[in-house]
């Protein structure tokens, strides 16, 4: 063979190896394909059921659930909080609402349970820790004048009114004139305890402040503003939280507050908010989409995340899609169809509840490292919800 | 992706100071069949690039990252390594393809930003990038052949063209990153 011939053959085989390495590399390590699924309406209101049913089957007589359940033991670990009671108890209404009937027996047995630990304290109410010496979580009374406010809408029952009101004012007791929120209440000192914050509790009581705002306008809107404004504007900095959160709560906050009458109170701060919390939901989405829980997968893109994770991102996606700045965005909601798609891989089947211990409290849950918490059912049902009633329509 | 952070990655990966030298060839004719087969791939890898990535299930930001990091790598290369030295001449009939479409003109780092073009004008991006980047390449070589290697004021260009890579391909990192 001549040398010239030599020479190129090598050179070829040089940049064979080059794009080969450079593709393959990329390929195995950067962009590993988002593996959405097929996301259709029957398979949303398959899973929605099937999450229904995990919800009805794992109540116990007094209202309560199954809390945090280990698959490979059968068994309950011994902790119980009302912050994901409310949350779970509220998208078994949100999915009443949406026309899932089997739902609501479940979330009014729930209900039940919860008023029995309601406190008063002047002009307000609180649900209270289960240990009374407990501080009291904010968030628990968020979320459950949230579920009140979605049973009302529901039922278009105002006999809770007075109770709703004053739930409300149990939450705004808890927010300083700066918009910041107490996570915690002390029954001790009867006041909040000004040096707690956390990531979720100040969107939890924005949003139902909101809502709060449109079911009884007037009283509402001021604290409402002044906590998302101290989201949208202050809150990573003074909390000291890196990287920012991507705060689904406050999603569905501004979500209710684009609905409010009159002029739109959503600014130029809570739209810029809004559209960073869109960035930061969609990076974590394509992240978690490469995710499939293979070995491969767990060294180059880590564990798959709790269902509860994916389903407050494929939530504050879908909420924020309703905004007027981002609601024209396409691949906003091809991220939320992507979540969704993701939590219908993910949700444990018959055919594989059926390999477990106890089948019944395992099919329809969404499980991650053989254990499952009731705000893995939570947030993933509030998610297909939503999707079913607004996404699928565009 | 907009235009001029499109062609600016071009040119600056193209690096003409570096790459010419790697043209070892004599005729033009060869030159310029490798320069037109590189700009007709670009832009057809851009017009398909929606189809591709779909087929692929990469969303336009992560390809947008995964461009990032390979221009990234180029760019870094570009900075700290010497001018390659110039090769031996290549008298064979496919001389076009080796060594001029390959490794010259037709690059997997700017296969992949142009892989990564989105919108209509995103392609309209790459074609135009890829003739200036192309262009470039060729220019200097029909100007001034092979360089010595390890001349300073040609490492230096050099150098430059592959720091300006390095901040376009962050730029273009985050803007994957923080896309929706």
């Amino acid at each position: 063979m001549r040398t010239v011939e030599v020479l190129w053959r090598r050179r070829a085989l040089r940049a064979l190896v080059a794009w080969m390495l450079t593709l393959g590399v990329v390929r195995a390590l950067v962009a590993q394909p988002e593996q959405c699924g097929t996301v259709t309406p029957a398979r949303i209101d398959h899973a929605i059921t099937e999450a229904v049913g995990w919800a009805t089957r794992t109540q116990q007589p007094d209202g309560r659930w199954l809390y945090r359940y280990d698959i490979g033991t059968d068994s309950d670990v011994a902790v119980y909080e009302f912050v994901r009671h409310a949350g779970l108890m509220m998208s078994l209404y949100q999915a009443a609402a949406a026309g899932v009937t089997d739902a609501q027996p479940v979330a009014e047995r729930a209900d039940a349970y919860a008023r029995q630990h309601l406190v008063r304290g002047p002009g307000w109410q609180a649900l209270a820790p289960l240990d009374p010496q407990e501080q009291y979580d904010l968030g628990a009374t968020s979320l459950y004048l949230n579920a009140l406010l979605f049973r009302r809408e529901l039922t278009h029952d105002t006999r809770d009114d007075t109770l709703l009101d004053e739930l409300g004012h149990f939450l705004v007791t808890n927010v300083a004139p700066s918009g910041a929120v107490a996570a915690y209440w002390d029954p001790r000192t009867n006041a909040p305890v000004a040096t707690s914050s956390s990531p979720f509790s100040t969107g939890e009581a924005l949003w139902a402040i909101a809502r709060l705002e449109t079911v009884h306008p007037g009283e509402w809107r001021e604290p409402a503003l002044r906590i998302a404004h101290y989201i949208a504007t202050v809150r990573d900095d003074a909390e000291h939280r890196w990287p920012d959160v991507p705060d689904h709560w406050a999603s569905h906050a501004l979500a209710e507050m684009n609905t409010w009458p009159g002029p739109s109170v959503l600014d130029e701060p809570l739209v810029r908010y809004a559209h960073h919390v869109a960035e930061l939901e969609s990076l974590e989405i394509r992240y978690e989409s490469q995710r499939t829980g293979s070995l491969y997968s767990r060294v180059t893109r880590g564990q798959i995340a709790l269902g509860a994770g994916v389903g407050a991102l494929a939530e504050a996606i879908l909420a924020l899609e309703s905004l007027p700045s981002l609601t024209a965005d396409r691949d906003l909601h091809a991220r939320a169809s992507c979540a969704i798609g993701v939590l219908l891989q993910r949700q444990t089947t018959a055919e594989q509840a059926a390999l477990t211990r106890n089948p019944e409290r395992t099919r329809g849950a969404w499980i991650r490292e053989g254990v499952t918490q009731i705000d893995d059912q939570q947030h993933t049902m509030t998610a297909l919800v939503m999707m079913r009633e607004q996404g699928l329509r565009r | 992706m907009t235009v001029w952070a499109v062609i600016v990655a071009f040119v600056a990966a193209s690096n003409p100071v570096r790459r010419r030298n790697c043209l070892s060839i004599q005729d033009t004719r060869s030159v310029a069949i490798g320069a037109a087969l590189a700009c007709v791939a670009y832009t057809v890898i851009a017009v398909v690039g929606v189809a591709a990535r779909d087929a692929l299930d990469v969303s336009a930001p992560n390809a947008r990252v995964a461009a990032g990091l390979v221009l990234l790598t180029v760019g870094l290369h570009a900075v700290v390594a010497p001018l390659p030295a110039p090769q031996p001449t290549i008298t064979t009939p496919t001389r076009w393809l080796v060594p001029v479409l390959f490794p010259v003109f037709l690059r997997p780092d700017l296969a992949l930003v142009a892989l990564a073009a989105d919108r209509a004008s995103d392609v309209a991006s790459v074609v135009l990038a890829a003739v200036l980047g192309v262009g470039l390449v060729v220019w200097l070589w029909v100007r001034g052949g092979s360089s010595r290697r390890g001349g300073t004021f040609e490492r230096a260009v050099g150098a430059v063209l592959g720091a300006v890579t390095v901040l376009t391909a962050v730029r273009l990192l985050l803007d994957g990153v923080f896309a929706i």
